[in-house]
């Protein structure tokens, strides 16, 4: 855990995912712990099923998006996505990726080939098939969560603070759900 | 806190009264946020038509001298630029802001014109935010410069700006002033010849002062240092001062917020180096009016920016941008971070069940491969995807453009498409003329209900107001046929042979036809539970289904497969020649 309380984290995957309500959270809980935040994303057109990018930026007081090779955490909620996001990752950063494919309007692509671009980039990464691990906890619509607990572990924020966030940005009928999530993600980091 | 958030409440802090939006991405959640906080804070708020509506009704609010904002994508301006510019030389009353959200880089947009051109063509104050925290403390500031100005004051803001987040603070600035009424005054509100050449001199006369609140303008910022200087303007103002602490440069730097420019300001910058920076996203509007500066004060110094080709003139800039200009300024090879190769590229797609896929399959079964299909803004833009749509320039131009290519193209069936927004937007106009001048014409308007691409607004279509109220819904057959057309038919999208049926007449006559394929947008109209699965024993790998384009069927080991992401809307069931499409068991 970085001591100066500052971490830029990169979030990818496909529109639809909730990659949006992870940066929200990441936002948010920083906002708890008194720490200055910044964020970057992209709504309208590039929603409909395209990749999505969220910048979130703990303790940054400039710009919101983080410069290529300089991010300490890549979520990938896809492989994909993670791959072609796999180049704003410092040398040593952290990557959460999960390994389950969204395929291209119908077609399949080399997973394995992501993940090796993933792994030349960094020999710190957690691969797993979230998605499958999501659907266990309750709903692929958790994933989001699951995966921001898995990278939660290496952002210098508190666990409560994270919890907190998450209550204020997610209905109360899913609420469970979700923060089983988080839990769940934390203990394959943990 | 939302970039556009922070506008929307700095505005309700200035006491507007009156605000007048049309969504466009990035600007749609500063009057979303608006119209949630209307009724709180008592202003009024309204999604209205087409921009040039909201801008005239804005208009209208400050001549009762109160205080208005009109909100905007960039591209939404060209649509009021007709009463933006004269309304430049007529003049406000109560303060009036007009926030435009400009898109570089086109992540969602058409085009990337650089909003600051109109405004110093019409000759009124430009603002624009370097951060989230300036962009709410100009909508406070921009009512006051407008009122000291008699002008309409525009915030440029980009999507980084509206789409970026941050803390902000809320100071607690001055109650905003009393409000005012309609005053009668002909001879500076009707612009006939006389009095708008008058109104000409007047506005012509208010420059000395605007400049000279740009030399005054409180967001202005300048640093000391060696004798290379940048001048910045807007978001990449954060990138440069990223820039210089992780670098630890000594650059001098002058951060510029407004235009007309502040020429005093900028000469007297100019004059302590021998090389300046120009860094601003979209056009060169500043650096050309650097290089003026520089030529009326006699100074030599080197200017560098778009002009001279030494900045990129398209796209966003960032903190890489910065850091290469920085590196090549000073004669180093920049370091570039490589960007993973030959990915496959992901592009949006419409939504499995989306009522546009079944309204395209049934287009191109009915009027086939050969029929032109020019598009419109949307949703259903994405429509490029499956050949249905031909072209896509601006809003409302579908239904024009095609009526100008059916004059000539004679042995083919023009089909123009266009949404229901769209169609309030700048349809009507393109469908009085096309029936007016006999255009052998099918128009298509794919209505689902609501304003979609945007994020769900209502329109006059919906029969509810921004606020949801209840109003008036306007009936398109009804509208159709009053405007002329010889055919209106309505489809179900959703029900494929049915619709393909009901086609044919239209297909085999001829004249101005207008259909309505009618289905809500799934996000906004209640689903089915409904979901579909592939019986593997009996398809046949035959690959109809996947010309729907649906995102939720696949294509693996010679078999469709539907995947979770089905949402029931049925369409491939009622294609499937082989019955091999069937509901999955609850």
């Amino acid at each position: 855990m970085p001591n100066d309380r500052k971490c830029d984290i990169i979030i990818a995957g496909v529109g639809g995912q909730g990659v949006l309500l992870c940066s929200d959270i990441l936002g948010e809980a920083s906002i708890i712990e008194g720490l200055p935040v910044r964020g970057a994303e992209v709504h309208g057109m590039s929603q409909r099923g395209g990749s999505v990018e969220a910048h979130a930026r703990i303790g940054c007081v400039y710009g919101p998006r983080i410069p290529a090779g300089k991010a300490d955490i890549l979520i990938a909620m896809e492989p994909l996505e993670g791959a072609r996001f796999s180049h704003y990752l410092k040398n040593d950063g952290f990557a959460a990726v999960n390994t389950s494919p969204i395929p291209l309007l119908g077609k399949s692509y080399d997973v394995d080939r992501m993940i090796e671009i993933l792994e030349k980039r960094t020999a710190n990464i957690v691969p797993g098939n979230f998605s499958a691990l999501a659907e266990k906890t309750g709903s692929i619509k958790v994933l989001n969560i699951l995966m921001l607990g898995i990278a939660s572990v290496h952002i210098p924020l508190a666990k409560e603070s994270f919890v907190s966030a998450i209550k204020k940005s997610v209905k109360e009928k899913f609420l469970g759900m979700n923060l089983e999530a988080f839990n769940s993600g934390i203990g394959i980091s943990a | 806190m939302l970039g556009n958030e922070a506008i929307a409440s700095g505005l309700v802090e200035a006491g507007v009264r009156g605000v007048f939006a049309y969504p466009g991405t990035p600007s749609s959640e500063i009057a979303q946020s608006l119209i949630d906080l209307s009724a709180k804070h008592d202003f009024y708020a309204e999604w209205s038509v087409n921009e040039k509506v909201a801008y005239e009704n804005a208009y209208g609010v400050s001549l009762s001298g109160r205080r208005s904002a009109v909100i905007m994508k960039h591209v939404g301006l060209n649509v009021a630029s007709d009463a933006f510019m004269t309304s430049a030389y007529t003049g406000t009353v109560g303060g009036m802001v007009i926030i435009v959200a400009d898109d570089p880089y086109a992540h969602s947009s058409q085009n990337e014109q650089d909003s600051r051109r109109y405004a110093m063509f019409a000759r009124i104050p430009c603002i624009e935010p370097s951060s989230i925290q300036e962009a709410r403390d100009m909508s406070v500031f921009a009512f006051s410069l407008s009122e000291r100005t008699g002008l309409p004051v525009m915030i440029r803001s980009v999507t980084r700006i509206s789409h970026g987040k941050s803390e902000v603070e809320m100071d607690n600035f001055p109650t905003p002033p009393a409000e005012g009424s309609f005053k009668k005054n002909p001879g500076k509100l009707v612009m006939v010849p006389a009095n708008a050449r008058n109104a000409l001199k007047e506005l012509n006369s208010k420059q000395a002062a605007l400049r000279e609140e740009s030399e005054m303008m409180p967001f202005d910022f300048g640093e000391e240092g060696n004798d290379t200087g940048i001048i910045v303007s807007g978001i990449s103002y954060q990138y440069v001062k990223e820039v210089k602490e992780s670098r630890k440069l000594s650059h001098a730097l002058l951060k510029i917020s407004s235009l007309p420019l502040a020429g005093n300001k900028i000469s007297e910058f100019m004059g302590r180096r021998k090389t300046v920076l120009v860094l601003e996203e979209g056009d060169p509007v500043i650096e050309e009016k650097v290089y003026i500066e520089a030529q009326k004060a006699g100074l030599k110094v080197r200017i560098r920016g778009k002009m001279d080709g030494f900045m990129p003139c398209e796209g966003e800039y960032s903190i890489e941008t910065v850091e290469n200009a920085i590196d090549r300024l000073e004669g180093r090879e920049p370091a570039a971070a490589q960007a993973p190769e030959d990915l496959p590229a992901r592009a949006p797609a419409l939504c499995p069940g989306c009522s546009h896929l079944g309204s395209f399959y049934i287009l191109k079964k009915v009027f086939g491969q050969d029929a032109l299909f020019p598009g419109d803004i949307g949703c259903y833009t994405l429509g490029i995807q499956l050949g249905t749509i031909d072209t896509c320039l601006c809003m409302g131009a579908g239904i024009n453009m095609g009526s100008g290519i059916s004059r000539f193209e004679k042995g083919k069936t023009v089909v123009s498409v266009i949404g229901d927004s769209t169609f309030f937007h700048s349809g009507i106009t393109g469908l009085i003329n096309a029936s007016y001048n006999k255009a052998d014409l099918v128009i298509a308007i794919l209505d689902n209900r609501t304003t979609a691409m945007t994020g769900h607004q209502p329109h006059p279509g919906t029969g509810k107001t921004a606020s949801g109220e209840m109003t008036s819904g306007i009936d398109m057959e009804k509208l159709a046929l009053a405007c002329g057309a010889s055919t209106v038919v309505t489809i179900d999208p959703y029900n494929i042979k049915e619709s393909v049926a009901k086609l044919q007449k239209v297909r085999e006559s001829g004249g101005l036809r207008v259909i309505i394929s009618r289905r809500g947008c799934i996000f906004t109209s209640p689903r089915t539970a409904d979901r579909f699965c592939v019986d593997s024993e009996s398809c046949r790998g035959c690959r109809l289904c996947m010309q729907i384009k649906c995102p939720a069927i696949t294509f693996e080991e010679k078999k469709a497969r539907i995947t979770s992401q089905c949402s029931g809307c049925g369409i491939c069931a009622e294609i499937c020649t082989f019955g091999s499409i069937r509901k999955k068991d609850a």
